[in-house]
């Protein structure tokens, strides 16, 4: 029939941008990167090449249990309680997100190393000293310490929506709580609980940095050796190869969870009204304290050591950012890097949400969505050196020469951020109930307008999370960013990389001065999403 | 020419058919129901008709116009939900407003459209009320509200006093009648509740297995149902096998013996069924032609009681008033009123 | 050879002096052009030094930034037909060959590579021409030494002597260029037969290795300003003392830290620069080259990049005069030897420290 062939015309035309988009920006340079491997180096296997790869997953699946199981309390926290201070404290658990691997390196050094306070206590009580880097430990809290947000934000997003008459029924059916919220609550929670499990994992298998500098040479994954073979080694088949593993790993388990995900999904009775938080009951406020501290000890500890080191010498080293003592051309005046920073961001998101929305919208119940969204999921399984030497190989010709030009440097960042776009926004576009649409219909508005009035206000929140989150990626990407940028078109996190390159007391501390910038962009980005609301409708 | 007018609308899902020819009419103004049970396909047709659904043959004209290929929004034609389907994020001003909204009506014409809705299903003082914190009836009368606000040619609602308890929705049914005739709108209900049909429509369709066994206006349907299963389905469980001994007088043989009718029957030997409305069973002293039964249950129900009564050959269902009524395990004895009894064709009992 | 240079040099000069002539050729005012130079991500330079270089030329000069230096080869290596640049800048020593193999360069000998010291020209050729040295040693933390007592080691082998035991940190080879140094300097100094065996007494006694030179020299290593690790001896760069003063802001008058020069301790990187096949603006790009080597470029490298110029002639500010240091008898191997035989004393030294 005519009507019913439009409609799905129209929703199939939904996936052309974000495709088109990930077509250019991703598959493109990354097959040229992949045919040009094929004539370099030998197809040498790295030894203990299963080892490789049991770690590498084992790592990221312990990373993301853990991360769950310390997140799903703070996600309940969030969503369902009223605390003091609990707006700057979700804040705060954003912000590792954006920070440099190298600067959550000091931090850490400073929280888990022989000097940290811990340790001094331990000292005075004489017992022995605990240091707990260069272990899988470290390894597993630093990606904690990073991911923590993504389980809070994307589930507790959804929690905080869900409707607790259901968990009462349960109760009144003579459910314990423990009952009633494993029974009812979690089976409700697994679509936002799976999109989040599935970003922490994939962050995790394609860990580098921390693996890495945290890790120490004892630990290596996929990721870093693909790096070796491809830097040291100029062995890009064998790289390439590595890759590709990568790659399919993460694809099997994005499929896994795409396929899931339409089981997963049920409309729910979102709620929107904000104050239906409560304060703790006596029973609960205990445990609710103690999991705050705990996470504010855990967060805060590490964030405070950077910006303590910044403030030592009396904050001089702020003042030294502004001044380029040796004449340097490649000094980075701090103005001009937030600047660009916070452009790069704004742009990223804009375009992430730009074609996260009709990919969204596009997926949400769509059959044979699966594929597509797995395809979207791609890039973050992508080994970081062979995408970015790819783009070096792919758009480098005129009229396309966009070697150096902040576009390529746009597309590489909204790559990685639209994944994050898709997956904290299909979730709550997949719980509005169809029958909402269908009213709005029998209304008379067509479905563009359905999605404005309707999907819209009803999935703000979500898609709010899904920008700070691809803001925030931006913001504090590196590897990327340090390969496809220019000099005069420098970045924050390049101009702390920069300062790290040199020893002396004024390059450490600028370069602290400098995170702690970050920090402070982010902070204030996030207060700025707080006070965002959604277009008013006619008030009436 | 009638003003809505389906076609042999089919519709399958999954290879298994749904709606098999459908085909009916309307006049405008006229309240239809469509009755039937669970499955019946009623709210597939529903939705058929709102456009949610595309069919996979057939026509659907609305004042002589092909609506078939048109999507839902084109239609003007407004959905009662069943769960009513409010907006959650929207007030119940805004809720009731949002159809003219789409339509373009913009400030002071807007406010008054709305708060004439709002007298008229009589929530008045609810503007800004959320819409999660009102109770069940509110909710219909808001979801009513807003779904005739934008004066939609032909209104349909599902299921509309399904979610409501029995006295509201004794209430509000003489209600909604009253609100649908006072705006004047076409409307099509869907209901299980034949008693809620009855009270409601002026036509009603009942539907089973994708089919319409029957339509007519209330008294007629229940006065000569037309099939075994419509019967039963309309609660008149007193059928009985029979055939036709005599055209005239007009009489059958059955279970129960032979019965004279009012009616008139088709030849002697035909096969059919009989039926025997519950008020025409009346209790009497013992005769020569009364058929004698024992009470085997009773049940009140506020007013008069329901007897079901067992003979050798058949059961029995009565109505008594509600003044010394047998008592369990009683014999009585009983005679049938011509008048209340009905011949039906000879077609499977679908039950 | 010779008579070949001599006509090398001819064409070059001809070159050059037509590549002069032409702007007075043609008068007309044109925009200036750009000079691409690509370097690796530790590349810096005064903006005078480059400013008279744009204004001299009538040029632009655009720096790319290639992460670094085997990503930056990578990147070269991988877009041979359209290179990102005309001019590049930061293959060292242990990448020539591979550079040299990959056959990316047009060869082209500056007027002042007579100047430069015959040990730094490692390509005859004249493909890349060598333009600072850094020398990668072992930096000892100056206070715990005295405090503790200890004399600081003198030779490679002393690192094995119990009394270091534990105070050692140094980067992985195979994700960190110091690291590599250092691992070609037990390779240079103890040879192929040796050199397992130096690796093995390292580990008995209780090295620390982490992955890069942030992390050795900010967290693990207890001398540097800043630094807040426990371990008094890392592998750094023989400069480093001198940036520490340097760059206390004043605090520090005497570096609180010392590099180890001794004989075979230590691994000189040389640095090079080259034009890039299919590159344009040819002459920008050799005038380039030729400034590279000049005196105002070569003395402004020193603060700028904390390595050593290669022209002997430039004179050094006055912190690397006081507390610069270079190192005696530095390990050197051959680029071509290096190149060959790379992956496989990393994976041995991978195999041996890395359980």
């Amino acid at each position: 029939m005519r009507g019913q062939a439009h409609r799905s015309l129209g929703r199939e035309l939904l996936f052309l941008p974000p495709l088109l988009f990930l077509l250019l920006a991703y598959f493109y340079p990354l097959l040229r990167m992949l045919q040009v491997s094929a004539q370099w180096g030998a197809l040498t296997w790295p030894a203990h090449l299963g080892r490789l790869i049991g770690f590498t997953a084992g790592q990221a699946l312990l990373s993301t249990l853990l991360t769950l199981l310390l997140g799903l309390p703070g996600a309940a926290a969030f969503a369902r309680y009223e605390f003091p201070g609990r707006r700057w404290l979700g804040l705060l658990t954003g912000v590792p997100f954006v920070l440099p691997t190298v600067v959550v390196a000091a931090a850490f050094n400073a929280v888990l190393g022989p000097r940290s306070p811990l340790n001094a206590l331990l000292l005075t009580l004489g017992l022995p000293t605990l240091d707990l880097r260069y272990s899988l430990a470290a390894i597993l809290m630093a990606h904690v310490f990073y991911n923590l947000t993504l389980v809070i934000r994307i589930v507790g997003t959804f929690w905080a929506g869900l409707d607790e008459r259901l968990v009462e029924a349960a109760r009144t059916l003579g459910a314990s709580p423990l009952r009633a919220w494993v029974t009812v609550t979690l089976p409700l929670l697994l679509p936002a609980l799976g999109a989040a499990a599935l970003l922490t994992f994939i962050f995790c298998f394609t860990s580098f940095g921390v693996v890495l500098i945290l890790g120490g040479p004892r630990f290596a994954t996929l990721e870093v050796e693909i790096y070796r073979q491809t830097v040291q080694y100029l062995n890009l088949a064998a790289a390439a190869v590595l890759a590709l593993i990568q790659l399919g790993f993460t694809l099997a388990l994005t499929l896994i969870y795409t396929r899931l995900q339409g089981r997963l999904t049920r409309p729910l009775d979102l709620r929107q009204a904000e104050g239906l938080r409560r304060h703790p009951r006596r029973g609960e406020a205990l445990a609710l304290y103690a999991y705050l501290t705990l996470l504010l000890a855990g967060i805060g500890l590490p964030l405070l050591t950077l910006v303590l080191r910044s403030l030592a010498e009396g904050g001089q080293y702020y003042l030294a950012l502004f001044e380029n003592p040796r004449r340097s051309l490649f000094y980075v005046p701090p103005v001009t890097a937030v600047r660009n920073s916070l452009s790069l961001g704004l742009a990223t998101t804009a375009l992430a949400l730009l074609l996260g929305l009709p990919a969204a919208l596009a997926l949400r119940q769509h059959q044979r969505g699966w594929l597509f969204d797995a395809l979207l999921m791609l890039p973050l399984g992508t080994s970081a050196v062979t995408l970015g030497l790819g783009y070096l190989l792919s758009w480098n010709r005129p009229p396309l020469d966009l070697r150096g030009s902040p576009v390529l440097l746009g597309m590489a960042h909204t790559l990685v951020a639209l994944p994050f776009v898709v997956r904290a926004l299909l979730p709550a576009l997949n719980a509005i109930r169809p029958a909402l649409h269908e009213a709005a219909a029998t209304l008379g508005a067509p479905p563009g307008r359905v999605f404005w009035d309707v999907d819209l206000p009803l999935s703000w929140r979500a898609l709010l999370v899904g920008a700070l989150f691809a803001f925030t990626i931006s913001l504090g990407e590196f590897s990327a960013t340090a390969l496809l940028t220019r000099p005069d078109w420098p970045t924050i996190p390049i101009a702390i990389y920069r300062f790290l390159g040199l020893p002396g007391a004024a390059n450490y501390g600028q370069a602290m001065a400098m995170a702690t910038l970050l920090i402070a962009v982010c902070v204030l980005v996030f207060i700025v999403s707080e006070g965002l609301r959604p277009p008013e409708s006619t008030p009436l | 020419m009638p003003f809505l007018e389906l076609q042999a609308l089919r519709k399958q899902y999954a290879g298994t058919p749904l709606l098999d020819s459908i085909t009916l009419t309307l006049e405008q103004g006229e309240l239809a129901c469509l009755l039937g049970p669970s499955g019946s396909g009623k709210t597939t047709l529903l939705r058929l008709i709102a456009g949610l659904e595309t069919p996979e043959a057939g026509r659907i004209l609305l004042a002589g116009e092909d609506i078939t290929p048109l999507p839902a929004h084109r239609r003007g034609i407004g959905l009662m939900f069943q769960d009513y389907a409010l907006f959650p994020h929207q007030s119940v001003a805004q809720n009731i407003a949002y159809g003219l909204e789409v339509q373009g009506l913009r400030g002071a014409a807007l406010r008054a459209r709305v708060a004439e809705m709002l007298e008229l299903v009589g929530l008045q003082d609810f503007a800004k009320r959320d819409v999660l914190s009102l109770s069940g009836g509110e909710r219909q009368r808001v979801a009513l509200a807003r779904s005739l606000a934008p004066r939609p040619r032909l209104l349909l609602l599902d299921e509309p006093l399904g979610a409501l308890d029995r006295t509201l929705r004794e209430r509000l049914l003489d209600e909604l009648r009253a609100i649908l005739r006072r705006v004047q709108v076409t409307a099509i209900t869907v209901t299980h509740d034949q008693e809620e049909a009855f009270a409601l429509a002026d036509h009603i369709f009942i539907l089973h297995g994708g089919r319409i066994m029957q339509h007519g206006a209330p008294e007629e349907l229940y006065r000569q149902p037309a099939h075994p299963w419509v019967a039963r389905f309309l609660g008149l469980n007193n059928l009985y096998p029979a055939t036709v001994v005599s055209d005239d007088p007009p009489e059958v043989t059955s279970p129960l013996g032979r019965l004279r009718l009012s009616l008139s029957l088709p030849s002697p030997g035909t096969r059919g069924w009989l039926l025997i409305l519950p008020w025409g069973v009346h209790l009497t002293a013992a005769g020569p032609d009364t058929l004698t039964a024992l009470c085997e249950t009773r049940r009140y129900q506020g007013g008069h009681y329901r007897l079901r009564l067992r003979t050798d050959a058949a059961e029995l269902e009565a109505l008594v008033l509600g003044v010394q009524p047998p008592a369990l395990g009683e014999r009585v004895h009983c005679v049938f009123d011509p008048a209340a009894l009905r011949w039906l064709p000879d077609v499977p009992d679908l039950s | 050879m010779k008579r070949l240079s001599l006509l090398i040099n001819f064409l070059l000069i001809g070159v050059l002096l037509a590549a002069c002539a032409q702007p007075t050729a043609s008068p007309t005012p044109t925009e200036p052009r750009v000079l691409r130079v690509i370097t690796h991500s530790s590349f810096s330079l005064s903006e005078d030094v480059i400013r008279a270089f744009e204004q001299e030329h009538h040029a632009t000069v655009q720096f790319i930034k290639g992460g670094d230096t085997g990503t930056l080869l990578n990147q070269v290596i991988l877009s041979k037909d359209n290179p990102p640049a005309d001019v590049l800048y930061g293959i060292d020593n242990t990448f020539l060959s591979r550079a040299l193999a990959a056959d990316l360069f047009v060869p082209y000998t500056p007027k002042a590579l007579q100047a430069i010291p015959q040990e730094f020209q490692l390509d005859p050729q004249h493909r890349v021409v060598p333009v600072d040295f850094g020398d990668v040693c072992l930096n000892y933390d100056k206070a715990y030494f005295a405090e503790h007592k200890l004399e600081v080691p003198q030779s490679l082998a002393d690192l094995t002597r119990p009394e270091y035991q534990g105070l050692l940190v140094i980067e992985d080879p195979s994700t960190s260029s110091p690291g590599l140094a250092f691992l070609l300097t037990t390779i240079a100094t103890f040879g192929e037969e040796g050199y397992q065996g130096f690796w093995q007494a390292l580990k008995a006694n209780d090295v620390l290795i982490v992955n890069d030179w942030d992390t050795a020299y900010y967290t693990e290593f207890s001398g540097g300003a800043y630094s807040e690790g426990a371990r008094p001896l890392v592998v750094s760069y023989a400069t480093s003392p001198a940036a520490e003063v340097y760059f206390s802001e004043g605090k520090l008058t005497t570096p609180p830290t010392g590099a180890v020069i001794a004989p075979g301790t230590c691994f000189r990187q040389i640095e090079f620069a080259g034009i890039l096949k299919n590159g344009q603006n040819r002459d920008l790009a050799e005038a380039f080259i030729e400034a590279l080597l000049g005196q105002r470029f070569q003395e402004d490298i020193p603060l700028q990049m904390w390595v050593y110029p290669v022209l002997p002639e430039a004179s050094l500010p006055p912190v690397f005069a006081e507390h610069g240091v270079i190192a005696q008898a530095p390990a050197r191997l051959d680029p071509q030897a290096i190149e060959q035989n790379r992956e496989r004393w990393i994976e041995t030294w991978r195999s041996i420290m890395v359980p």
